[in-house]
């Protein structure tokens, strides 16, 4: 009799544990598996390849306080032919005229600015005007230059709600690439939340910001694209939308990095898809497991997942020659990787007219700064990010031939 | 009391042991590189670790304490890491303090986290002894920094 109890309560020990381990190893994996979510671009129509090559480079002369970086912000004034370079570590508006023969260009006026806050973003107006974007208190303020001080702050916060599932506005990340919106009575901005949750509703994720001007209401408008509705897209890189406005046609352009199609959106937030991805095959893949995946902790997974997925990227308004350019990166080749696996993504330049017509495609040299640039009647330039020269800013026209 | 002393001798005192040289094992590669980096080493003090990108109020914590404190003990020595731009760092700290002995730039970017998840943030390295005994961080959770301020 005991030895029969002692025998079954040797069984149940061991085999107790094992059943436990084998059930939470089938069950376990079976549902942590996603179904592979891949993107394709569509077939339509003829690859047209195209030559991206380095026409100009402008060298700006950058004084002992001054380093230019790739999210430093830059406005071109056609009006003058100027570049307006913002010094955030020292709260300066450097202007560099471009006509100058001499290289490198010298700085034609240095104005010290009385601001605080991290600024992302500006748009110079007039002297009495400058609109300069505060990331770290998501504001816009309204500077005088004349007078040196801020005379408009405008929030892009509106009521605060507490965080949810169901409703995740994202602030504006204003920059080069995602710049600010200014229409006659209302500012847009385009933003993004870090990370990914299997709850959250996609349609709460919104990723525009509208202060209507006259009484600086906040209305948050635009969730992701149909693309990001399922799977797990790594919760950064692949979420970070890219913007450009073309005044003429009152139309804001959006760019998601996960999908072929561009966001078109009239001033009625009317959202138009608009096929505008290369013409060679290429597919985006999530992320093979769900978003609360124990891999997600590790903090290096979502670069080496970006690295490995092709991705687009900046959308720009080349107002003189009325095109579209979209950028987009692929993934490095196997041998460029480093020991983290990660390398610079190759990136190619895609050209549409305006009524989103492909012209063609061309690879773009690489160690272009892609967040730093600006357009001129001369074309477009690109910060070159391997310039080692701490006191010059080099600029590189890329000039594609169509 | 035999059985005490025997245990002591033969499992408490191995044990023991084996846990120093544990630890002492896990952070070979991180007292490798203050040793490569800093000739002059602390055998006892504090090693503050600043990263060039990551959590940004948590850095620039960690270089508003460098510009106040790099002067207050010699037993605090700071390096800046994964730094893109030495001009850069010049005009964050100004000249003088970039010049200092107890100020050093991991121009190599030879030290490593001993937890990755973690090298968005400032490290606070604690030596005694030439080993490593402690590590902490500044980061919203964790006021690494103060550990060095109730020391000076």
């Amino acid at each position: 009799m005991w030895n029969r109890l002692l025998h079954w309560r040797a069984t149940c020990v061991v085999a107790l544990p094992l059943f436990f381990i084998a059930y939470t190893a089938i069950t376990g994996c079976s549902s942590k598996a996603a179904a592979p979510v891949t993107y394709c671009a569509a077939d339509s129509g003829r690859l047209i390849p195209l030559k991206a090559v380095v026409a100009d480079t402008l060298q700006l002369y950058l004084d002992s306080l001054l380093v230019i970086g790739v999210q430093t912000p830059v406005q071109y004034l056609e009006e003058e032919n100027t570049l307006l370079v913002y010094d955030g570590y020292n709260q300066r508006l450097l202007k560099y005229p471009l006509a100058a023969d001499t290289m490198p260009l010298q700085p034609g006026h240095i104005y010290p600015l009385r601001v605080e806050g991290k600024i992302t973003y500006f748009q110079y107006r007039h002297p009495d005007s400058l609109l300069l974007y505060a990331y770290n208190s998501f504001q816009l303020l309204y500077y005088n230059m004349a007078a040196d001080s801020v005379y408009r702050t405008w929030s892009f916060m509106g009521r605060q709600l507490p965080p949810s599932l169901a409703f995740s506005p994202a602030p504006p990340n204003a920059g080069n690439a995602a710049p600010l919106i200014f229409k006659d009575s209302a500012v847009i901005g385009v933003g993004y939340l870090m990370g990914e949750r299997e709850q959250e509703a996609p349609d709460g994720r919104t990723i525009c910001t509208e202060i209507h001007l006259p009484d600086g209401k906040v209305q948050y408008k635009l969730p992701y694209s149909g693309v990001y509705r399922s799977a797990n897209w790594g919760g950064v890189h692949m979420r970070t939308p890219y913007a450009a406005y073309n005044a003429g046609e009152d139309k804001l352009l959006l760019s998601l990095p996960a999908d072929h199609q561009l966001q078109v959106i009239d001033s009625a937030w009317q959202v138009k898809e608009v096929y505008a991805g290369t013409r060679e095959r290429c597919c985006i893949s999530a992320l093979p497991f769900p978003k609360a995946h124990q891999k997600m902790q590790d903090p290096d997974l979502p670069l080496r997942y970006f690295t490995g997925t092709p991705s687009y990227r900046n959308i720009i308004f080349d107002p003189y020659r009325q095109r579209y350019y979209r950028l987009l990166q692929l993934p490095p080749a196997a041998t460029a990787l480093n020991h983290e696996g990660l390398a610079e993504k190759p990136a190619k330049i895609i050209a549409f007219d305006t009524a989103f017509r492909y012209l063609g495609e061309a690879p773009l040299p690489m160690g272009l700064a892609l967040d730093n640039f600006f357009v001129t009647a001369r074309g477009l330039y690109f910060l070159d990010a391997g310039n080692k020269d701490p006191n010059i800013g080099r600029y590189v026209q890329i000039k594609m031939e169509l | 009391m035999y059985k005490l002393k025997w245990s002591c001798k033969y499992t408490v005192y191995p044990f023991l042991l084996w846990m120093l040289s544990a630890c002492s094992q896990q952070h070979a590669g991180l007292m490798k590189a203050l040793r490569t980096l800093d000739t002059d080493l602390l055998s006892t003090g504090y090693y503050v670790i600043i990263p060039n990108q990551g959590c940004e109020g948590c850095i620039s914590t960690a270089e508003d304490f460098v510009k106040r404190h790099y002067t207050s003990s010699p037993q605090v020595k700071y390096i800046f890491t994964r730094t893109q731009s030495l001009k850069l760092l010049q005009i964050k700290l100004g000249r003088e303090i970039l010049r200092s002995s107890r100020v050093l730039v991991d121009s190599a970017n030879i030290i490593r986290y001993p937890d990755r998840s973690k090298d968005i943030y400032p490290m606070i390295v604690t030596v005694k002894g030439g080993r490593i005994t402690d590590i902490a961080y500044q980061r919203p959770e964790e006021d690494g920094l103060e550990v060095v301020l109730r020391k000076e």
